[in-house]
Parts: structure tokens; sequence; C-alpha cells
């Protein structure tokens, strides 16, 4: 098997296990737990392949069946395809991390675990669909794990949380099929790059601009972008652990890939005015989600809110449509996901062991549980972007492309932005270090076992290092930054 | 005026799209919110079987003798696939539905907003 | 006031579509791209090219097999996510289950006698699905049909007691396990992954056992998901 063979391998191998995982080991906890994590671990493996085999060539293409596009499908594996080594890692991680909360799972962790990996093949195929459609199906299939591990566990309020995340995802999808048909209708096909040649010369201006809206909405409102991220708080801080860290830091990402795609694949018809609506959602999400981080005294929501504002940074590279903010907005895309899942996890592992939600209960919890205090307060500088973190890199490009675009504004959005989130960081920081305990359970608190505080420590370790390989990631997210960029500009002639 | 005439089809859509949007925004009740999402997606779905109409055209089946013109199989596959999606989330919104009932005794949206506020 | 606001953005959303919609080509022109560009490739392929006559079967199994997949595994997740939300319920009281309706014995024996006739008719659905309108899931609703109204008119602890045991996961996952032995075949076979042979006998073979897969396993999820459901 060659490197392209391994390509429908990067979500079919999640998938076969979880079709596998409840005729296997519905009654047993450790092989499910052990058979899903493998699965996750040989994916990441599978995705660090291929991205190794992608080399210097911008894509690896893939006919399904052998059918070549626009007949069959096509799977493409391009730099921003990459991401499905963050997908499978944190997946993985989380995984690890769940296995000391097997009780408050349910009664059949098999399904919970084979839900994550249903989520990973959807995610992992969504970041390599070439095909509309096939886009459409994946993102279906991550959206349908994701609403239900929402609910999983019993916590009185997820179900609710659950619905009031079905409910708007539901429409968006909607939207984004819509759009779909309206593309077919103009081109009669659903092949990315055979639509993107074919929408100019179909000559329906007022129809592509409706594709382009409803595409748009659509996942604007799964990427959570203000003010359509009403659904996100109580989604994210109602769901188990492992479950808000692989939302925030991966489902949520579904959004803003989403919108890079249409931004490729409708190039001018999209330009200027959804460049213009990103920047400007996008530096409001910045603001509004870090103020209301900062007000919140629920530790989940507080992230929960911060996930909003670092969505808000990628929208506004995107919608600045320079190389440095659209490659710092993708280079965000990864390095948020890693920060976003430590942070979450180190959160889940807080509130496990003493069953308390809102920060101010939490004081003192520092010095009984170190490892999982020092992880929260380690990701929550680096998520407010203090060099050399990996949060760093990304905000860091945006604001250079700011500049260029002479928005000095919004410059002011960035570091303001960055400015709220130490603010936050450092009010959990000091609870949990610098005051003393006020709630009985928090003194009774102990560490974590050490197959809890790893993923932690793993994620926030590579949180924080990652600037050191961020002139690294920039360069290697170059070329389809500039593709973006290419493909929304105004060219003279017309494409 | 024969531009909506000729896309009368079009125009139906659109308002289905819109009844079943305005049933998901306007009403409390959480089954006749599903309900309403049902009804936008009854509307996609048609909107893209539609689009492979032909007039006068035979089902793409190819056997026995048939015209020329045939309506195009690919949308049909598509909505096939799109109905077992949406049969999907209806029943986990459903299944959500039941456990919330069972949790609060309620499926009105403002009642179980206002317990949630307290 | 709610009800104004919502008027309000649809009456939006409306004025939109339309402007939209409306520049289309004319739904039913046999020369809009829809109908010439990828369909037209398909309908000149034929069924020799497509591995069946019924060209809708042809594009869910042969041409876009992947879409397929994802779907049969989609409505698999339902059934996944369904049992996981009620698992985390509160146990129902019992009261409730004393008002449920007791079958009436006409509608259960019209039913009963019913049944086999309707098994028939899934199978033929899922076997002809080549060449008559039909094909794998759309038999397998029948079939989980059939079941849902076993259960309803007679009971659906009859059913369950039926359908329970340790092998019910693996029916339920038919569906994708056959997609992927096929897939696994082709890419033995062709090279590429869901890739089918050639014309001929082996091909045949195959599109039939995806039909039979996928419509076993979907009438087994269906009704998996309506006996979770029922249970409260």
């Amino acid at each position: 098997m060659n490197g392209p063979d391994l390509l429908p391998l990067v979500f079919m191998l999640p998938l076969v296990v979880a079709a596998l995982l409840p005729a296997l080991a519905l009654k047993r906890p450790e092989l499910s737990w052990a058979l899903a994590l493998t699965a996750a671990l040989v994916t990441a493996g599978v995705a660090a392949v291929l991205t190794a085999t992608l080399g210097e060539s911008l894509a690896l293409r893939y006919p399904v069946g052998g059918w070549a596009a626009p007949l069959g499908i096509e799977l493409v594996f391009d730099r921003l395809s990459a991401i499905t080594i963050v997908f499978s890692g944190v997946t993985a991680l989380a995984l690890v991390f769940s296995r000391t909360l097997a009780g408050g799972l349910g009664p059949r962790p098999a399904l919970f675990h084979a839900l994550v990996l249903v989520n990973l093949g959807g995610l992992n195929g969504f970041a390599v669909a070439g095909d509309l459609f096939n886009l459409f199906v994946f993102m279906e299939l991550l959206s349908v794990s994701a609403y239900a591990l929402v609910a999983a566990g019993r916590g009185s309020g997820s179900a609710l949380a659950a619905l009031k995340y079905l409910l708007p995802g539901a429409v968006s999808s909607l939207l984004v099929l819509f759009s779909i048909g309206v593309v077919f209708a103009l081109t009669g096909s659903l092949n990315m790059a055979d639509v993107a040649e074919r929408l100019g010369p179909a000559g329906a201006p007022a129809a592509t601009a409706l594709a382009v809206a409803l595409f748009a909405s659509g996942f604007m409102i799964k990427a959570a972008l203000f003010p359509l991220h009403f659904w996100l708080p109580d989604a994210h801080s109602a769901a188990p652990g492992p479950v808000s860290a692989l939302l925030s830091a991966l489902v949520v990402k579904v959004g803003v890939i989403g919108l890079i795609r249409g931004q490729l694949l409708f190039g001018e018809a999209a330009a200027p005015a959804l460049s213009q609506v990103l920047m400007l959602l996008g530096a409001v999400a910045i603001v509004a989600g870090a103020v209301a981080a900062t007000v919140q005294s629920e530790l989940k929501r507080l992230l929960a809110y911060s996930t909003v504002s670092n969505v808000g940074y990628i929208a506004l590279g995107l919608g600045l449509a320079t190389t440095a903010s659209v490659a710092g907005s993708l280079v965000h895309v990864g390095y948020h996901g890693v920060t976003k899942a430590g942070v979450f996890l180190a959160a889940a592992a807080l509130i496990e062991r003493t069953g308390l939600h809102d920060i101010e209960d939490l004081r003192g919890l520092g010095h009984r549980m170190p490892w999982s205090a020092a992880a929260i307060s380690a990701g929550m500088v680096a998520l407010a972007g203090v060099p050399p973190s990996a949060a760093f890199v990304g905000k860091w490009q945006i604001a250079l492309g700011a500049l260029e675009a002479q928005q000095p504004v919004l410059i002011a959005v960035i570091l303001g932005g960055a400015l709220l989130a130490l603010g936050y960081g450092i009010r959990v920081i000091n609870a949990l270090f610098f005051r003393s305990p006020t709630h009985a359970r928090v003194v009774a608190a102990r560490e974590a076992p050490p197959s809890t505080v790893l993923p932690l420590v793993v994620l926030v370790g590579l949180a924080l290092s990652a600037g050191l390989t961020g002139a690294l990631m920039i360069d290697f997210v170059g070329p389809v930054a500039t593709a973006i960029v290419g493909a929304i500009a105004e060219t003279p002639g017309g494409r | 005026m024969e531009t909506v005439l000729a896309h009368l089809d079009y125009v139906a859509v659109a308002v289905v799209f819109c009844t079943g949007l305005y049933i998901l925004l306007a009403r409390q009740n959480l089954l006749k919110k599903l309900i309403g999402l049902n009804i936008m997606e009854t509307a996609v779905f048609a909107f893209i079987v539609t689009t492979g109409m032909v007039d006068d055209g035979d089902p793409p089946l190819l056997a026995g003798d048939l015209g020329p013109a045939f309506a195009s199989p690919l949308p049909h596959a598509l909505v096939l696939t799109g109905i077992v999606v949406a049969v999907s989330m209806t029943s986990l919104a459903l299944a959500l539905i039941v456990r919330i009932h069972c949790e609060h005794g309620t499926i009105e949206l403002d009642e179980l907003l206002d317990r949630d506020g307290s | 006031m709610r009800r104004l606001a919502a008027a309000l953005a649809v009456g939006l959303v409306a004025l939109a579509l339309l402007a939209g919609l409306l520049s289309l080509p004319e739904p039913g022109a046999p020369d809009s791209p829809a109908q010439r560009h990828v369909s037209a490739a398909y309908v000149e392929g034929g069924a020799e090219a497509g591995g069946a006559a019924n060209l809708v079967t042809a594009v869910l199994l042969n041409y876009r097999g992947l879409d397929t997949f994802g779907e049969v595994l989609v409505i698999f997740s339902a059934l996944l996510a369904v049992l996981v939300v009620l698992a985390g319920a509160p146990e129902s009281e019992p009261d409730q289950a004393a008002t449920r309706l007791a079958p009436s014995p006409v509608v259960a024996f019209i039913v009963r006698l019913t049944a086999p006739f309707m098994a028939a008719f899934a199978a033929f659905v899922m076997i002809s699905g080549a060449e008559l309108p039909g094909g794998g899931f759309q038999g397998g609703v029948v079939l989980g049909a059939m079941a849902i109204l076993l259960a309803v008119a007679m009971g659906r602890e009859r059913v369950t007691d039926a359908l329970q045991g340790g092998a019910r996961f693996w029916v339920r996952a038919a569906a994708p396990l056959t997609f992927v032995l096929v897939a696994t075949i082709g890419f033995a076979t062709t090279g590429w992954w869901f890739g089918l042979p050639g014309p001929g006998p082996w091909r045949d073979a195959l599109v039939l056992a995806l039909d039979i897969g996928i419509g076993i396993g979907g009438a087994a999820v269906l009704a998996g998901i309506f006996l979770a459901l029922s249970r409260r």
C-alpha cells in the first residue's frame, strides 16, 4: 500500500472500529477503551504518514472506487487536511483521560467510545473531502455523534443543552445542504474543484450570491461566530469533561474549515462581502467573548466563551485576507485546538475530583491537585498568547496582517483581547493557588491518577512550547494561505 | 411574472422552507420545533430533486423502451441519503425530548428556560 | 413579540431565497447544467459502466458508494446516540406503564397475518434494487416498519424477546460492516477502496450483497431505535 492508498483509512479506520465496538465489547469497558484508543492512535499515525507523503506537492488526490472526479467522489489531502493529526491526537488523549471517568459515562461505555470514534471519523472525513455532498455527509456524521456525546452521562441539564445544540446545528447543516443544491443546479457538478471553475461562467449572480450566503451562514453557526454563538456556552459546559475538550478544540473548527473551503470554492463570488463580514464579526467576537468570559462564575462556561473569542481571531484573520493573517488563522486552528483541549481536560480533572463547578468554590485547589492546577494555569497563560506559546504565533501573524491591511484599530482589538484573556487566566490562577479553600470538598481533594494527568501535561506542554516551531508551521500553511488570498482577490479580468 | 410561473416549483420550495422556519422559531413546544425542522428538511429535499427533473422525462431506469430524456439520477441519490440523515437527526432529537420530559416534566421551552435560570 | 420577530426574520429569508432561486435555470429544462454535465455521463455510461439498470442504485453503490457508506454510519450512530441519551434519563414511574394501550386482538391478528407478506415484499425490494426502483435501504425500511408494526400490535415485549441477544449489535452493524467488506474486496481486486470490478457476475454479486447488507442492517437499526424510544 503506498501513500495515497492510505487516504481513505484516515476516516475508515475509526468508523469501522466504531461499528465493531458494540458488537465486540459491549460489556467489557477495558477492551472497548483499549480498542478505541488504538484506533485513534493508529489514525493519528496514518495522518502523519499522509502529511509526510504530501511533501512539497500541494495535494494528494484519491478517486474513490477508481471513478475520477466529477463522476465519482474525490478525496483531497492538502496542507489544511494535516489538521487530521490534531483531530486524531487530541481524540486519543481525550480517550486516555476518560478512562478514569468510566462510572460517569453510563452503563455501557462501549457506546460512548464508539460515538467518540464516529466523531473522529467524521472530522477526518470532513477534512479530506473534495466533494461537496461528501463533505455534508461527514459533517452530519460528526454532528450526530457530537450532539449525543453532550448528553452522555447523567448530568440533568445536559439533555436540554444537547437539544439547544442540535436544533441550530441541524438548521446550519440544512443551510449548507440548500447551498449545495443551488450550486448543483448552477453547475451540474458536486466536485469542489470542478465547481470552482464552473461557477463563474454559469453567470447567475443572484443565485450564486444566495449559495454563498447559505453556505457561509451555515458554517458561521457551526463555528459559533458571534452573534451565532448562542448555542455554544451551554453545550460546551454541560457536556462531560472529555467531550467538552473535543467540542471546543475540534468540532467547532469544522465551521472554520467549512468557511475556508467556501472561500476557496466560491472565490470572487464571496469577496469582498464575506471577508468584510468575517472581519467585522471576528473583531466583535474577540472582545465580546473575552468580556463574557471575564464575568463568568463557572469555570467551564468561562472556557466556552474563551472559545468564542478565539474563533473571533480566526475569523478576523480570514477576513483581513492578507497572506500573513490567513496563515495566522490557519495555524491558530491547530494550536488553539491543542491548547483548549489541554485546558478543558485540566478543568474536567478539577471538577471531577471535587464535584464543584464554580471558580470561587475551587479556591485553594492548587495545593491539593498541583499537577492539574498547574496544567490549567499554564494552559490559560498559553491561551492568552504569551510567547513562546502556541496562541502567540497565530495572534502575532494576524496582527501583522492587520498592519498590512492598514487597520490599526484591529491591532488594538487583538491586543485588547489578549490582555482580557490574560486577565481571566490570572483570575483562575489566583483562585487556585493564592486563596485559601472555602469548600470542604477542596480540602479533601487529591490529585488525579497519572493516566488522567498525562494527557493534560502533554497537551499543555505542546501548547507552551509550540511557539518554537511557529515559523515552521507558518511556512507549512503558506501555500494554503496564498491559495485563499488568490481565490478571493478580485482580478480585473475576472476568472 | 413569467419568471415566477416558470420557477413555480422553486417558489413552492421557498414557501415550505419559510413555513418550517417560522414554526421552528415561533413555537415553544420542542416537538413542534422539531416538526418545523422536518418541514424545512422536506423543502430542501424537494428542491434538490426538482433540479434534476426534466419535463416529460423518464425515471432514470434503463430498462424497456424509453424516450431520450431522463431525469437525472444524481439528485435522487443525494436525497435518499439526505432523508436517512434527517431521520437520524429526528430520532436523536426525539430521544433528547423524551429525556427532557423525564427530567423536567415539560417540553415547553419557556418553562424550561425559567427553571434553568432559577 | 417573539412571533413578530420570527415573522420578520422569516420574511427576510423568504426574500433572499426567492431572489436567488428565481435566477436559477428553469426546473424541468432538459439543457440545464444539472442535466448536462455529470448526469449525462451517468446516463451514457448506462448499465454497463454503472453496474445496475436502476441508475440511482448505480450512483448510490458504485459511483458514489462513499456517500452511502457515510449514510449507513449516520443511521447506525443515531441508534448508538439514542441508546446513550436514554441511558442517562431517570427511570420512569411505574404508573406510566399502566397507561399504555393494550393491543387490540383484531389488529394483532391482521398484522400477524400480513407480516410474512411484508417481509417478502421487503426482500423483493432489496434484491431487485439493481433493476427496478428500490434497493437496500428502501427494503430495509419496509422490514423495519414490519417489526415496528408487530411491536405496536402485539406488544413490544414479544419483539424485543425475539431481537435481543448477544448478536444483536452484529446485525445492527450489518450495513457498515458489509460495506467495509465490499470496499476491502474492491481494494484487493481493483486497487481502489470501494471499487467494484467490471461487468460480470462478481459485480452483480457484490451489488446484491451490499443491498442485502444495507437492508438488514437498516431494518435492525430502525427497529432498535423504535424499541429504545418506546421503552419510555
